[in-house]
């Protein structure tokens, strides 16, 4: 019987929230202002050419518009006095004019704006609406996603985060295409919960499974492998910019679930204007440049034995008397041309998208095609094996790594009345993507070449061969839409209101297929099996503001803003499963034995806040907010929560006393306290049993089974974050430098903590018992560092370190083990630490050259080893820009350390597997012996846990802008080439094959190098046509 | 005013929706414990147990949960691996840390089915319209009874029970190997004791007979336990039961091996049976001519469960005659252990065996003799111990010790250790001691 949860009812949460569904939706309209405005026109100082997007803020009443295509803004409906009008546009100073407004008259202003390399100012999209960046008293970092889609190699969405934020850690788990990302801003808050942010796109909350699958497709884990992030579904060339909300003292008024930080992404407008049109073509590479570790494989060749390969005779046998190795080989079949199934791939993508409109109606509309081949390709031997057979070879099994994408997306803004307007924005993908088994399985490729133990001889170095593991499909197909409605309504000159409903629906369909006779001889696989699992996943946003705006004094102005949000999460599924399918069918129908499920999980919440904002002299901004969640995961001996927010935001630069011509041109200083949270599963707090299917009497007869002991005090974990700033530009704003301080506290933290399992229970049991800490300091500069008519120099360093330490587990919770015995949450040391037990030492004490057994000790108890996770990153953005502007070359260089990555792989090729170097391999390093031995005969990974630090040249590109007069011969305004490359370059001192890959996918702490596809490099040409 | 009357009118639209429940949600693949307290939830606990135990014993086909009868079976000398996950090595190499991944889900998951079967069968009392008719509660108690045997047989002294009730978690204490045998015997006895087995056919009292006799042989109580088992009959079997369908319900013995990942031993580390080279037909397996999925070890495929929906057998009346058969031995009544084992061995229409000279002999015969006929039934280890600890055998005369055959050595485990999540139990402190 299905268990419906109706949390305890709250009125202090619901009574804001309903005023404000008043205030939005029915506020009377006596206040009405007269029909009187402001407009006028955005120059640059240089030519006079008109500044498109350049924001146009009426102080006072705290309204913000954009110019259009000609440079032109419009307030209407201002209410008769004095305002100032500043404006800000990306690569011009800030600009301010003061204009009077008359009784039924339009004020006209011209602004003309000085080129300025950094600025500090710019408008920020809050919970509370959009505002200037100064006035925030916490650090927004601020990506334009547009201008990097247009020139850097950008694949996908997680490509734009990457190394453009300091404090942002973008990881993705692997190089097969349609990997997922692992994201972390400043750290890691919860042991047991999510540690991803939230993200919001346009104002609705976005669905963003880091790890989106259910196919077994390898991993330590169902859905883990290359398993993909819903992030990646959005299409990066609609991206106007993007937000990172960084921590829980920005995040407080996103409500519980914000903790860990949230993207804001904004997707691209219409502006008023005749139609202009864009179009895009890029092909490109897909490449795996890596070098795989060589199999080694001790043969004992003697007359007594013969040739039998499988000997293994390792060097310690040797020592040990049970062989005697007559040769070493060394191959691998990943590193040989005529047997690696790693070719370049092809990538393609093609788009186009429209914006224009009057200024009633403005709208955007796009398409892209996008696709992309991973570097896996059926060795050409194997597919000729194949069609002399068969007489033909599937398409999957040729290339069984792929992307598939179709993005659309429509646009609308409408301006209703002189004093409201509405905004539609609907995105709609459609994707297939093919994966291939990865990271812990017998079934990858990897694993077949690295950990079979195969030699060159047998099998062409393969457990199982290419065109085995190639017949197998694993396909996923989803079908999302987004769509949002937003109202601005400004009932009077004081008041405006907004409401946005949003719609986030993915229909996802998980596919594997193992065609009968045709796949590995692997478990039952070859009788034919089918996996068929459709999934609904939703997410619905309503979200509702207003904002009265007051001049208290001619210095001193009021913002006062009471808001409340409704989310609703819902995902439902069918999972069905045929075994034993006839030769020849794709279908479930007709299997020998059948199995399905369903599953449903639901949760909503229910928020209110109020905020208020003075601000004194437009230079010192004082915030303060309290945000009430309620939550339908929240145990039933729990009330509402409440989250305080307070930050100060002083642009010192700006007072009398500060001298703008020193070395400072702008100076803010800036500080932020609030708190957030994470709350907790949908059925964490219920105690409940599962059915399961039970036999007796040859009868099938239902069952049920103990699920979980639940916890009905449970509450949301609560994150408090104290961060304090600067901002500042100087040498004549060529130089911008932004320093940020953090020290955030998660208390009250869901434990999962294991129980004792002589309960015979569930196996753990959330607890609000914990805390942790996560300290840190975060830097960006932003300089010109050339800047001639005819070459500019442009350089963004940006850079962070995170101290994250679990503080308390718990009275009485043993340290949490994970990631097979090997990872820890232990107090004092940071969250997900490695251990093992240590070498303590080495020698070789016969002088022989060979590490055996006995020379190599162990210690008894396991040690803390190091984080699995970075806490170190620092990215190195350049932009060159040479002959007038005509070429532009971009790179970026990308390093994360201070971590520990365990290299399974190798350690799983010493022991059980045999062909490791340190074990086969007498002139091997003495070091790898003793490593090797240690595992093989002690059961330790201590010597595998290696430094994970690594520099990598992310990117690199070359724009050449054409001239106009080219343009002009295909009828077209714009035309540029783009030539870029992606993951070119590494410097790390791991052993293994690339430091930045998870064979837990996206988990949330768990790491490890095990059978994983490194990450690929990328080359792309990209031609951009503008109309 | 026209637009103030809709605002308003919306807005009390959501009060009222608010009022309704706005945090209300649905969740249909859990079920409340309260829907079972009666007569049909009662019997879904039974059901749910009884799946809870087959798991436990027999693991499923997934692959990915070994039951008792593997693991035991590869500590002992049944099986040897011939696949690679290294927490299953660590167990067939008799080198178990405390933090291996495989030996807690076995532990969790026969505290589970202990859990479930006693649980069902308070709630069989409870809920059911007439518990003095409802063989139900002894068949749960007999089950429970069995996990205990399990934990005594196969885990180190010190494992502790703990208990969920409605509003408060108990914790129990350790209990040495002989009490967790005494507690298991009491089980039995109260099975054996409850008035619903007066509407029996003999299914469950011979359950409850056999486990009783079992726990006695553990306790080396050996006359007791044969006339414990006396009651009997020998075409008698309990069985869990398997199917195709769903996956859990696979029998995972068969999964592992025809999926190359359990291989059937022969004289393993020296002194281990001769499973194969005997050619007995009660283990029957077939020589694959071709290697495990580690790609090392030869495979030989067991062919006693010959696909996913063959039983296991619990308990049987060939396990009561071989105890009858034992309890001759402490007589010395060498002749009458052989006699005993040749009858049974008749009713296989296997060749008798030559009578044993001297105790050893007559001992040798007779746990050879179990070890073939219960051949990956999850008695082998438990056996093993025995001989240490009942018969004054080494470690190394009953376990496999030496060279492993994929590196390193054997090493000295002759059981598994309590996992380290039990550490989170106040009243526990891990093993008492790791003895046979």
């Amino acid at each position: 019987m299905a268990t419906r949860i109706r949390p305890p009812s709250h009125g202090l949460l619901r009574a804001p929230f309903l005023l404000l569904c008043c205030l939005v939706l029915g506020v009377p309209a006596a206040a009405q202002a007269q029909q009187s405005g402001v407009g006028g026109r955005v120059v640059d100082e240089a030519g006079g050419a008109p500044l498109e997007a350049a924001r146009v803020v009426l102080t006072g009443p705290n309204r913000i518009e954009a110019t259009d295509r000609d440079g032109r803004f419009l307030f209407r409906n201002v209410t008769p006095g004095t305002y100032q009008i500043r404006v800000l546009r990306l690569g011009y100073k800030p600009a301010t004019q003061n204009v009077t407004v008359a009784a039924g008259e339009t004020a006209a202003l011209e602004f003309s704006l000085t080129a300025a390399p950094v600025q500090l100012d710019e408008i920020v999209t809050t919970a509370t609406g959009e505002q200037r960046k100064l006035e925030v008293g916490n650090s927004v970092a601020t990506i334009d996603a547009a201008s990097i889609a247009l020139e850097a190699p950008i694949t996908e969405f997680g490509n734009l985060l990457s190394g453009r934020a300091a404090g942002v850690q973008v990881q993705k788990s692997g190089g097969t295409t349609g990997t997922g990302t692992r994201i972390r801003i400043r750290g890691s808050n919860s042991v047991s919960l999510s540690n991803e942010p939230l993200y919001y796109i346009d104002g609705i909350r976005m669905e963003s499974g880091a790890s989106s699958s259910t196919l077994d497709i390898g991993g330590f884990g169902q859905g883990a492998g290359a398993s993909p992030s819903r992030i990646n579904d959005i299409n990066p060339d609609d991206i106007e910019s993007i937000e990172i909300v960084k921590g829980p003292a920005a995040a407080t008024l996103y409500g519980i679930q914000a903790s860990n930080g949230v993207v804001r992404i904004t997707t691209k407008k219409g502006r008023a204007g005749r139609a202009r049109w864009n179009l895009y073509s890029e092909l490109g590479a897909v490449d795996d440049h890596n070098t795989y570790p060589i199999n080694f494989n001790g043969r004992d060749n003697t007359a007594e034995t013969g040739a039998d390969w499988d000997t293994f005779c390792i060097v310690q046998f040797e020592l040990d008397g049970l062989c005697t190795q007559t040769s070493v080989s060394q191959f691998s079949p990943l590193n040989a041309d005529s047997t690696s199934p790693l070719k370049p791939g092809l990538r393609q993508q093609y788009g186009a998208n429209v914006s224009g409109g009057t200024e009633q109606l403005t709208y955007y509309l796009s398409g892209d095609y996008e696709h992309e081949d991973g570097v896996f390709r059926l060795p050409r031997l194997e597919e000729d094996s194949i069609l002399a057979e068969k007489g033909s070879v599937p398409d999957n099994q040729i290339r069984p790594n792929a992307l598939e994408r179709v993005s659309l997306r429509a646009n609308v803004n409408a301006n209703v009345s002189a004093d409201a307007d509405l905004q539609a924005t609907a995105g709609y993908t459609s994707s297939d993507t093919r994966f291939i088994e990865n990271d812990n399985s017998f079934l990858t490729i990897t694993g077949s070449a690295e950990a079979g133990g195969v030699p060159q001889d047998i099998n062409r170095g393969w457990y199982f061969i290419p065109a085995e593991l190639f017949a197998e499909l694993a396909n996923q197909s989803t079908e999302r839409f987004i769509g949002g409605l937003t109202g601005n309504w400004r009932p009077a000159s004081w008041l405006s209101t907004r409401a946005t409903l949003g719609y986030d629906i993915t229909n996802r369909q998980d596919v594997q297929f193992f065609p009968t006779g045709e796949v590995a001889d692997y478990l039952q696989n070859r009788a034919g099996l089918k996996y068929d699992n459709r999934f609904q996943i939703s997410q619905t946003t309503v979200d509702l503001a207003a904002t009265g705006n007051f001049q208290l004094s001619p210095t001193l102005t009021s913002k006062t803003t009471l808001g409340g949000q409704f989310f609703r999460d819902r995902a439902s599924g069918v999972l069905a499963t045929g075994r034993g399918l006839p030769a020849g069918s794709g279908t479930i129908t007709g299997a020998g034995s059948t199995e399905a499920r369903d599953t449903t999980v639901e949760s909503r919440s229910l928020g209110s806040f109020v905020e208020q904002q003075f601000g004194l002299k437009e230079r010192l901004f004082v915030t303060g907010a309290l945000r009430f969640d309620d939550n339908s995961a929240f145990g039933q001996n729990f009330d509402a929560t409440v989250y305080p927010k307070a930050s100060v935001s002083w642009l010192v630069s700006d007072e009398p006393f500060f001298n703008r011509d020193g070395f400072f041109s702008t100076l803010r200083l800036r500080g932020a306290f609030g708190a957030s949270g994470q709350q907790p599963g949908t059925t964490d707090a219920l105690r409940f049993f599962t059915p399961v299917a039970g036999r007796r009497g040859g009868v099938a007869s239902p069952g049920i089974t103990f699920g979980s002991l639940g916890n009905a005090d449970l509450k949301p974990e609560r994150s408090k974050e104290l961060e304090l700033g600067l901002d500042a530009s100087i040498l004549d704003d060529r130089v911008s430098f932004e320093f940020s301080y953090y020290a955030k506290r998660t208390r009250d933290a869901l434990i999962e903590r294991n129980i004792p399992p002589s309960l015979g229970g569930s196996r753990s049991q959330f607890f609000n018992l914990g805390e942790v800490k996560n300290n840190g300091v975060e830097m960006a500069i932003n300089a010109r560092v050339i800047d001639s008519r005819s070459f500019t120099w442009d350089l963004a360093l940006s850079g962070s370190v995170n101290n994250n330490e679990l503080i308390e587990l718990g009275e009485g919770v043993a340290p949490i083990i994970f990631g097979f015995g090997l990872q820890r949450h232990t107090e004092g040391l940071p969250l997900g630490g490695y251990w093992s037990r240590p070498i303590t030492g080495f020698a070789d004490a016969n002088g022989d050259g060979i590490i055996a057994a006995d020379e190599v000790t162990v210690g008894d108890t396991a040690e803390f080893r190091g984080r699995a996770l970075p806490n170190k990153e620092a990215s190195l953005n350049s932009s060159l820009t040479l002959f007038n502007g005509r070429i532009r070359v971009g790179t970026q260089f990308d390093y994360r350390g201070g971590n520990y990555i365990d290299n399974a792989i190798e350690s799983f090729r010493c022991t059980p597997i045999l062909n490791c170097r340190g074990l086969v391999d007498r002139t091997a390093p003495l070091e790898e012996q003793a490593r090797a031995q240690a595992v093989l005969n002690e059961a330790t990974e201590w010597g595998y846990f290696e430094p994970g630090w690594f520099i990598k040249m992310r990117e690199l590109s070359l724009t050449f802008f054409a001239p106009d007069s080219w343009a002009r011969r295909f009828r077209a305004s714009r035309l540029s080439l783009t030539l870029a490359g992606r993951n070119l370059w590494t410097i790390t001192d791991y052993s293994g094959v690339d430091p930045e890959v998870n064979a837990f996918a996206q988990s949330n702490f768990s790491t490890s190098d095990f059978e994983s596809q490194p990450q690929v490099r990328y080359w792309t040409a990209r031609l951009n046509v503008g109309f | 005013m026209r637009q103030t009357s809709a605002g308003l009118l919306l807005g009390a639209a959501l009060l009222v929706a608010t009022g309704c429940g706005l945090l209300d949600t649905n969740q249909p693949n859990i079920i409340d414990p309260g829907n079972l307290d009666n007569p049909e939830g009662a019997q879904t606990r039974r059901i749910g147990a009884i799946a809870d135990f087959t798991f436990a014993q027999d693991g499923d086909g997934t692959q990915f949960e070994d039951g008792h009868i593997l693991l035991s079976g590869l500590m002992a000398d049944e099986f040897v691996l011939s696949t690679t996950p290294p927490t299953e090595q660590e167990i067939d190499q008799r080198r178990v840390f405390d933090n291996n991944s495989t030996l807690s889900d076995l532990f969790l998951n026969l505290q589970r089915a202990r859990a479930a079967t006693e649980g069902a069968a308070a709630a069989l009392e409870q809920y059911s319209v007439d518990p003095a008719a409802e063989p139900g509660i002894a068949e749960m108690s007999s089950l429970a009874g069995y996990t205990y045997l399990y934990f005594g047989e196969s885990f180190c002294s010190g494992v502790p029970f703990s208990t969920i009730s409605a509003d408060s978690l108990v914790f129990g204490e350790g209990q040495t190997t002989t009490e967790m045998f005494t507690t298991g015997l009491a089980r039995f006895d109260a099975a054996l004791a409850h008035p619903g087995l007066s509407a029996d056919d003999g299914t469950v009292s011979n359950l409850a007979a056999i486990g009783r006799a079992r726990a006695l042989l553990d306790l080396g109580q050996f006359s007791d336990a044969a006339a414990a088992a006396s009651v009997v009959p020998t075409e008698y079997q309990y069985v869990t039961e398997h199917s195709d369908s769903p996956q859990r319900l696979n029998n995972a013995i068969w999964a592992y091996s025809t999926g190359f990942l359990w291989s059937v031993s022969d004289e393993e580390g020296g002194v281990g049976l001769p499973y194969r080279s005997a050619e007995d037909s009660r283990v029957e397996f077939q020589d694959e001519e071709d290697v495990g999925l580690d790609g090392s070890t030869d495979q030989f495929t067991l062919l006693k469960y010959p696909d996913a929906s063959a039983s296991v057998v619990v308990a049987d009346g060939i396990e009561a005659r071989l105890i009858e058969a034992e309890a001759l031995l402490h007589p010395n009544s060498f002749a009458g252990v052989t006699q005993a084992l040749n009858d049974i061995r008749a009713t296989f229409g296997l060749d008798d065996l030559p009578n044993a000279g001297n105790r050893d002999e007559a001992i040798d015969q007779l746990f050879s003799e179990r070890a073939f006929w219960l051949f990956a039934t999850g008695h082998r280890l438990g056996d093993m111990r025995r001989l240490i600890r009942q018969y004054g055998r080494t470690e190394d005369e009953v376990f496999p010790s030496g060279d492993y055959l994929k590196g390193g050595q054997y090493g000295d485990d002759v059981n598994m250790p309590i996992p380290v999540e039990e550490q989170n139990n106040p009243n526990a402190s891990g093993c008492i001691d790791r003895e046979a």
